[in-house]
């Protein structure tokens, strides 16, 4: 495990405690914000990995959401 | 204004839509990939719901596991012979991919986004992406076409959660049972999609009805669509794994799927096709980071879910679900955990469809065609209201909105974009081959290394893949096995007339490092110029053909004093007669072999099963002395047969009981 898998994890679940799926939606699209740029400049590893916390923060989100509203 | 303004809008995406596909908008030939060519002396004697292919990999194949698409191909291919291929492609094919598409996708979006304006976006994204642009230049139309009805599906299905009736049921099992006619695979993942959002509703619902929706919303559907689909999946679930058997390792084995697992998460999730834009196979470019643009839009409308709007909340989290779902399973094998991308295809039923993982992308494309309008649209009320000036912000958001969706298919809007997306012609040598042919008997053309996309292919003279029929997929090998000691002898009872090395037009043939090389071309030319037992014809300019000497009949006998006289019935149907046979002689049926071609002996009604002969062909062996009459025949088109009229009873049954009930629907209403 990576020190930004740790790091990614921490946060994680620290908006879950949160419980406001609207702060790990922009979580998740941060991550993409922040990938797009190694992207440009080959720093393929951090942006694939920031793309796949991206989507984990979004997933997370569904499923609160989800438990909240249905 | 709204209203010019929409009118603006559509002119705007049908210009553009014009300029990305305006190949599709001529008569000139796109074949190219996996679309094929028909001559029209090839086309003749095509035969509507046959269970064996005469021209299937030129020794013949059973159809049946691609009978679903095959139908639709075999009932509108003669419309060729008035049309031309170039307009029949069109219409049949090409034109109608366009039409479904974009009307589904604007349909689907305009249910769940409530604007008409917003909604002209989604045809945009769905119908213009990098996957389906890269699915249809590549000449995968039958795929295309099933993506481009999906929405009508999930359209159909949306309907019948809201109106759970017969009729709605029933329209939903039609649209379900046209789409598994396109395409099996894409029809799997549409059911996927189904069972998802039932699941979604019914954990959603207040109303006690559960049982209810299950049975109209999938169950009912479910049943409409395997009794209009029965004309291939009752002899498929009957004859069971031979039929797939013919595809060997390569369709069902875990490094081929891992092999074809191109897509990486980043080009997934961004709805980027790893081959962009060149499409070449195998070569993925590297991800283009303007694409997460499309995930960033999508994933924003999770922003606008709220407790006034429930409804809409549930679609959100459905659709965005289904776009995370898509996207983790399109990148196949690769990381994040592709692990479990694996243990499904060798566990989950069905699963083992999905060699070729991209096939994913069908649910990233719906969620994004549906979130993206919805995400735009509630950021243009936002500015409206929220914002002063708010009319030239609104206006600013959607133009950059647009400019950044264009800016992302840059290539297919300069016409830089192969494949379907160019027009090309038949080559001259080709067509004088296919005329000189078309007035020969039967005989085969075995093509080195493989068969051109414009060599003739007839029943009559059906045309070889050299790499198929030995299985050698290498130049050097494949020439040095021609000119093994017994290739002569193996041509010759196979039927093969003529040997051809194909002209490369479309430098798609003779490859090094995935670039045409003269260099390969000359080697192979040479290699089987070489054979001694070949002799060159010089009449179709430099299109190489050779002859091969005395190829055998279609069907024939080792014992030369055997007298054979058949005729054709039907592609899965033979009648022969045979004089003074001996007790043991061999009769061999120069197609594939396969198990279930049988002889039935007219009169003694005695059952002669298929022996393999040369490793390939089929054989029957005479039981006794004396003459004969019997004929060979493919035993699933019996049951091809009894399912095409269960299909044709189902489909007139559904539409009376759909009329019926529109009928009652409006008795009711007045």
């Amino acid at each position: 495990m990576k020190p930004q898998d740790i790091l990614f994890i921490i946060i994680l679940a620290g908006l879950v405690f949160a419980k406001k799926p609207k702060l790990l939606v922009g979580a998740g699209l941060l991550c993409f914000v922040l990938s797009m740029p190694l992207f440009a400049h080959w720093v393929f590893f951090t942006a694939e990995r920031l793309v796949m916390y991206g989507a984990g923060f979004l997933l997370v989100a569904i499923i609160i959401f989800a438990v909240k509203n249905l | 204004m709204r209203k010019n303004i929409f009118i603006l809008f559509t002119c705007l995406l049908a210009i553009i839509l014009l300029v990305i596909f305006h190949s599709y908008f001529s008569s000139t030939l796109v074949t190219s990939g996996d679309w094929v060519y028909y001559y029209p002396q090839g086309v003749h004697d095509a035969q509507f719901l046959a269970a064996w292919d005469w021209r299937h990999d030129g020794l013949g194949a059973s159809i049946l596991p691609t009978l679903w698409l095959e139908s639709y191909f075999i009932a509108t291919i003669k419309i060729s012979l008035i049309l031309g291929w170039g307009l029949y492609e069109k219409i049949f094919w090409f034109l109608p991919f366009l039409a479904f598409s974009i009307i589904s996708s604007y349909l689907l979006a305009k249910k769940v986004t409530n604007s008409k304006l917003f909604s002209l976006l989604a045809p945009l994204i769905y119908s213009a992406n990098t996957y389906i642009l890269m699915v249809m230049g590549g000449g995968q139309v039958g795929v295309g076409l099933a993506y481009s009805f999906a929405p009508f599906v999930i359209l159909s299905f949306l309907n019948t959660v809201e109106n759970t009736n017969l009729s709605t049921s029933f329209v939903l099992g039609l649209m379900l049972a046209v789409e598994t006619i396109f395409d099996i695979r894409l029809s799997y993942i549409v059911i996927i999609a189904l069972f998802l959002s039932l699941l979604f509703f019914i954990f959603s619902s207040k109303e006690k009805k559960n049982l209810r929706t299950i049975f109209y919303c999938f169950i009912l559907p479910g049943i409409v669509t395997a009794f209009i689909n029965a004309f291939w999946l009752l002899p498929v679930a009957v004859v069971g794994r031979d039929a797939f058997n013919q595809f060997g390792t390569i369709y069902s084995s875990n490094n081929a799927v891992s092999y074809f697992s191109f897509a990486k998460f980043e080009n997934s999730i961004g709805l980027l096709h790893p081959y962009w834009p060149d499409n070449i196979f195998g070569k993925v470019s590297f991800m283009k980071p303007e694409f997460l643009l499309l995930p960033l839009f999508a994933f924003a409308s999770l922003f606008f879910i709220n407790k006034k709007n429930v409804r809409e909340g549930q679609v959100i989290l459905l659709f965005a679900l289904l776009g995370l779902i898509g996207a983790f399973l399109a990148k196949g094998t690769t990381d994040p955990f592709g692990g479990i991308y694996l243990w499904m295809f060798n566990h989950v039923p069905g699963f083992v469809m999905f060699r070729d993982p991209t096939k994913w992308y069908l649910l990233v494309a719906l969620s994004y065609s549906v979130l993206i309008p919805l995400t735009v649209v509630r950021i243009y009320e936002f500015l409206l209201i929220k914002v002063k000036k708010s009319k030239y912000y609104s206006y600013g958001f959607i133009a950059a909105v647009v400019l950044s969706l264009l800016f992302l298919i840059k290539p297919a809007l300069f016409g830089q974009l192969n494949g379907t997306f160019k027009a090309v012609q038949v080559p001259s040598e080709y067509q004088q081959l296919a005329n000189y042919l078309s007035h020969e008997p039967q005989g085969r053309t075995l093509w080195v290394p493989t068969t051109q996309r414009f060599a003739y292919n007839s029943e009559n003279n059906p045309a070889v893949s050299a790499q198929d029929i030995f299985g050698i997929y290498d130049q050097k090998k494949l020439i040095k096995k021609l000119h093994q000691p017994g290739t002569e002898k193996f041509l010759q009872d196979a039927g093969i007339q003529y040997v051809i090395v194909p002209i490369d037009f479309q430098h798609e043939i003779f490859l090094a490092d995935r670039q045409y090389s003269e260099k390969v071309y000359d080697q192979t030319l040479w290699g089987v110029s070489e054979i001694p037992w070949l002799n060159r014809l010089w009449r179709f300019g430099n299109l190489a053909v050779f002859e091969v000497p005395t190829p055998k009949d279609h069907i024939w006998s080792p014992n030369p004093d055997l007298q054979i006289d058949y005729s054709v019935v039907s592609p899965t149907k033979y009648t022969v007669t045979v004089d003074h046979a001996k007790k043991g002689d061999r009769l061999v049926f120069s197609e594939t072999y396969d198990r279930h071609w049988i002889g039935n002996i007219t009169n003694d009604n005695v059952e002669l099963t298929s022996v393999k002969y040369d490793g390939i062909l089929n054989s029957f062996i005479l039981p006794t002395d004396g003459n004969y009459t019997f004929t060979i025949s493919y035993t699933p088109q019996t049951l091809v047969n009894v399912g095409a009229g269960v299909s044709a009873l189902s489909i007139v049954c559904i539409i009376i009981v759909i009329i019926s009930q529109k009928k009652k629907g409006k008795t009711k209403k007045i």
